[in-house]
């Protein structure tokens, strides 16, 4: 036999069926990012001349109480991963109990995803107001408001458990029960003879099985909470109260886009790559253990 | 069939109300949205949170005629499909090489194909505008559409791969030693097999596509080519807008994608579930 | 032969000649981004414009104007605008906010002095000095003002008969307004209004003009600093009113601030601090509260204070620019002419209740009684010193507000000082 797995190369085919991708890629992304990794050396207001001037932009970003600020509230958001993990296996393994009609439920709780940030960001931005329908409950009940939007803790935890919790469940439920039915059958049923407790078999059983899944989930979160919060967190508390919901991606959109300050965010993207980087490596090397 | 719950009867009965209030909240916001956009302004003002008293259809007028919003949804429906169609055949040809073709290069550049899955758009958006004004396809359909693609597409390869990482390597083995070369071992025997999985990223990449707004806003200025989530975004007042007909206008938005998804509902499932197992 | 060929030619150039040139006269088209365009409501912009553009159009046959909607988010809209200059290609004529912004884009901008020598005269010398570059007069004129802005409070005289206050008198000092405010929380009513930090905002504005007078400039080169005390006072003024809760405390998380202008055109509250451009203004709050129901005053006259009443204002609010890369510059120019002048400026001053800095245009409804108050303190106009810093400074003095007064974070000295320390950055 002429071919051998894992061992022949396919010559110039794979290139070709590459092309399309690559050549997108370099053009729209590589070239991009390559743009702003060079303007972060440099003064620029987004159009016209530049001018080189080194690190300046580094260090003042060092000094810059707001870019530490963001590193902070992104930091928080990233506290809210393991929450979130947790509440969505939790309730993936609810529904999986034969509670009827977890079918239709899945569908259901998928709608704030389908909605799409920024709706969902509009929406909460008018639920959690002071004289809002949470607030008009909370009222009724305890006589006084909480006001989420305005008290900078509150802001913030309201937007880690809003993002990165409540709308991630939808698609996390059909995730981990599509993980959670792949899991050998016999495996459960033997668990469930032997008289395990519900908590016994989702330690014992289930979480083990689904770990992969778990693992990438967790990079899914972390994805998203360095460069997917920035629709939600603008149409809901604008960064605010102050910088409490200020994050790395928010910075940059501030001073690119509304002081055209386009080398000095730069610098801030700069720091925002060095993230995904370490994020695209964490996932390689799940992919690469998966393989084995 | 029907197997003994290892829940008692009250935790099932917490378990069943927590699982109601979700649904609540879940379905909360869109209740919200369909009866803000039947109020007028003068009804929101006083009465933001209960049922409409005096239901009215003028925020969508406003928002689909002085807005354009019914235009816009037929430009989007324009742009929308082609880019999808772009978009499933480069993310099944280089899902296809990085799944099943052996190269020298195949590590490095998959990470890099992964590397760039993460960026926001943000950052990348003046650059691409800057791109195709230079390409001279400034507002042009076929403009959006490229930069729609490229920015899209390393998602959509990376599930490619794994769907055809997981594909057994017998039958591309059994057909090349027919002899057959690899363009045709893609297009008769592994495209067909993934259908389900090139529906799936279609829809993803439907969704992604239609309710993109960077690059769309930069890239068709003229208000006749726009697409309607750019059109919801400029109906904003200097001051923010009016939510009932902010609402109308996301209702209006929201119709084709919420289509998408009742009709497809089981593609999407599939496409998460094939993630999932795998990892 | 050759003679009559040479004739038929010639004919037939020429009337190749004329029918291009007709084509060309009859294909001229001008097109205007706008970022007001989109507003539809009661005063909104679009009306007036629309009748505008007809009008020009009948004016100048063959003309098309292409009017184009654009976000009227800051910055999606300067993005679009940054967008076009990369490309060098876009509209002929795009509005712009004058002030520190426009510096940013003057080498897209057409120096307009030599289009508007006949009319220059007719504007005021503060919104002029606001559309040239570096705001200092002299130097290339490179927007063409179409409003005036400024802030003030607003209050509603029924409330005010209400509460048992003389709606006549404004309560001008701060014994007077503190008083007004107990008054009226005690009668049940909401004593102020909030819109988010814009109300803060708007306040310490006005309270700038009070503080500073005619050397409000002095803020940017130093010769001025916000340690002044009557600024200062102001500034501890706005705590405790909302330590007492007068100011509305819901208001601040209230996501739109159309929703606050809304409530208090609707009777929400006896106060407002609003604006004198074309939204949250005296015609909005005329009409839905009644054109002899709305009271007006510039600002809080504090005792240390060596000004009193004065206004504080933008001399231009919005304006047109001519871009650079417009293949029919004089007609774009017309353009603007027309619509920041005479008939065009009045067009949509009376429909949407924002104030022209063009003389030709004044002569506004006389009806409403509260317009002639505001006409009277507008003559002791100051200039607002929010747009004389850099791009963005706007938004990092709000959330800085939003430190102090929202979060209550930081105390009035510490605010004074970092607020000082972000123009010094």
């Amino acid at each position: 036999m002429r071919y051998r797995r894992g061992f022949e190369r396919d010559g110039a085919a794979p290139y070709v069926f590459l092309a399309p991708l690559l050549v997108l890629l370099a053009a729209f992304m590589i070239y991009p990012v390559v743009m702003n990794i060079v303007t972060s050396f440099t003064e620029w207001k987004g159009y016209g001349p530049w001018k080189w001037i080194g690190l300046a932009n580094y260090k003042t970003m060092v000094a810059d109480e707001q870019f530490w600020a963001s590193i902070r509230n992104t930091g928080l958001m990233v506290l809210y991963i393991p929450l979130s993990t947790i509440v969505t296996l939790l309730i993936a393994a609810f529904l999986r109990e034969g509670i009827g009609g977890w079918k239709v439920y899945r569908a259901i709780l998928y709608i704030p995803n389908l909605l799409g940030y920024v709706l969902m960001g509009v929406i909460f931005s008018i639920y959690l107001r002071d004289d809002g329908a949470l607030n008009m409950v909370i009222k009724w009940i305890t006589g006084s408001t909480i006001h989420f939007l305005i008290t900078p803790v509150l802001a913030i935890n309201a937007v880690g458990f809003l993002l990165v919790v409540f709308l991630h469940l939808g698609f996390g439920l059909i995730y981990f029960l599509a993980a959670m039915n792949g899991i050998d059958k016999s495996i459960y049923e033997a668990a469930l003879i032997d008289g395990a407790s519900f908590w016994r078999t989702l330690f014992r059983v289930t979480i083990p099985s689904v770990r992969f899944a778990v693992e990438f989930w967790v990079v899914f979160n972390f994805i998203e909470v360095f460069a997917r919060m920035f629709s939600f967190i603008h149409t809901l508390t604008q960064g605010g109260p102050g910088y409490s919901t200020f994050t790395l991606e928010y910075g940059i959109f501030i001073q690119g886009f509304s002081k055209f300050k386009v080398g000095y965010s730069s610098a801030w993207s700069v720091v925002l790559f060095l993230f995904c980087a370490m994020i695209s490596v964490a996932q390689i090397r799940l992919m690469q253990r998966r393989d084995e | 069939m029907k197997k003994a719950s290892p829940f008692g009867p009250v935790a099932r009965l917490a378990v069943q109300a927590f699982m109601v209030l979700l649904v609540v909240a879940s379905v909360l916001p869109l209740y919200n949205v369909l009866s803000a956009s039947l109020k007028s302004l003068d009804e929101y003002a006083t009465n933001p949170i209960l049922l409409p008293q005096a239901p009215t259809l003028d925020n969508y007028q406003y928002a689909a005629f002085s807005g354009h919003l019914l235009q816009f949804t037929v430009n989007s429906l324009i742009y929308v499909p082609i880019g999808v169609v772009l978009y499933v055949i480069v993310c099944v040809m280089a899902g296809y090489a990085f799944g099943k073709m052996r190269f020298a290069l195949r590590r490095p550049l998959f990470l890099l194909v992964l590397f760039m899955s993460i960026f926001p758009q943000l950052l990348l958006a003046m650059q691409v505008s800057k791109l195709i004004s230079l390409m001279h396809l400034m507002n042009t359909g076929l403009g959006v559409v490229l930069a729609w693609v490229a920015y899209f597409a390393p998602f959509g390869t990376y599930i490619m791969t794994t769907y055809f990482t997981d594909m057994p390597y017998e039958l591309v083995e059994a057909a090349r030693i027919d002899g057959a070369s690899q363009f045709r071992i893609l297009i008769s025997i592994m495209a067909p097999l993934a259908l389900p999985m090139v529906a799936t990223i279609a829809i993803i990449g439907f969704q992604s596509m239609w309710s993109e707004l960077p690059f769309s806003m930069l890239i068709l200025q003229r208000e006749s080519l726009r697409t309607v989530t750019v059109g919801i975004a400029v109906l904003r007042g200097e001051y923010g807008l009016r939510v009932p007909i902010l609402s109308a206008a996301l209702v209006i938005a929201m119709v084709v994608p919420l289509a998408i998804f009742l009709l497809f509902q089981r593609y999407i499932t599939l496409g998460v579930t094939a993630g999932a197992v795998k990892g | 032969m050759l003679k009559e060929e040479l004739e038929m030619k010639k004919t037939i150039l020429g009337f190749a000649f004329v029918v291009v040139a007709a084509a060309s006269l009859v294909a001229q088209t001008i097109t205007v981004w706008d970022f007001k365009y989109s507003e539809v409501n009661a005063t909104g912009a679009q009306a007036p414009m629309k009748a505008n553009d007809a009008a020009f159009e009948k004016a100048n046959p063959g003309v098309t104007v292409v009017h184009v909607a654009q976000p009227t988010d800051d910055t999606q809209y300067y993005q679009i605008i940054q967008s076009a200059a990369t490309a060098n290609d876009g509209p002929d004529v795009a509005m712009f906010h004058p002030g520190a912004r426009v510096n940013g884009f003057a080498d897209i901008l057409v120096d307009l002095d030599p289009y508007i020598k006949d009319i220059k005269g007719q504007f005021t010398q503060a919104s002029i000095e606001m559309c040239s570059l570096n705001q200092k007069l002299g130097q290339s004129i490179k927007v063409l003002p179409l409003t005036m802005q400024g802030f003030g409070i607003y209050y509603n005289k029924g409330y005010f008969k209400k509460a048992g206050l003389d709606p006549e008198k404004a309560p001008k000092s701060p014994k007077d307004f503190l008083s007004a405010c107990e008054k009226l929380k005690a009668a049940g009513i909401v004593p102020i209004t909030t819109g988010q930090t814009y109300t803060i905002d708007f306040f310490l504005r006005c309270a700038a003009a009070n503080a500073y007078g005619p050397n409000v400039a002095g803020l940017v080169d130093g010769t001025q600093k916000f340690d002044n005390p009557v600024f200062k006072e102001s500034a501890a003024f706005l705590k405790t009113l909302i330590d007492k809760g007068y100011i509305e405390k819901e208001g601040f998380s209230r996501p739109y601030f159309m929703d606050s202008i809304d409530k208090f055109a609707s009777g929400g509250g006896a106060m407002f601090v609003g604006l004198l451009s074309d939204v949250g203004n005296w015609k909005a709050f005329s009409d839905k509260l009644g054109a002899d129901n709305v009271g007006y005053f510039p600002a809080v006259n504090f005792a240390d204070g060596k000004y009193k009443d004065q206004q504080v204002m933008q001399g231009a609010g919005i304006g047109y620019g001519v871009m650079k890369w417009s293949k029919n510059q004089k007609l774009a120019a017309a353009y603007i002419k027309y619509v920041s002048t005479g008939e065009g400026a009045k067009t949509y001053s009376s429909a949407t209740g924002a104030l022209s800095p063009n003389a030709a245009a004044a002569g506004g409804a006389t009806t409403y009684p509260v317009l002639k108050v505001i006409q009277g303190y507008l003559k002791s106009g100051q200039k607002d010193y929010i747009p004389m810093f850099y791009n963005g400074y706007e938004d990092d003095a709000n959330r800085l507000c939003d430190r102090a007064f929202v979060i209550g974070e930081l105390s009035i000295d510490s605010f004074i000082s970092e607020y000082q320390k972000l123009i010094t950055k």
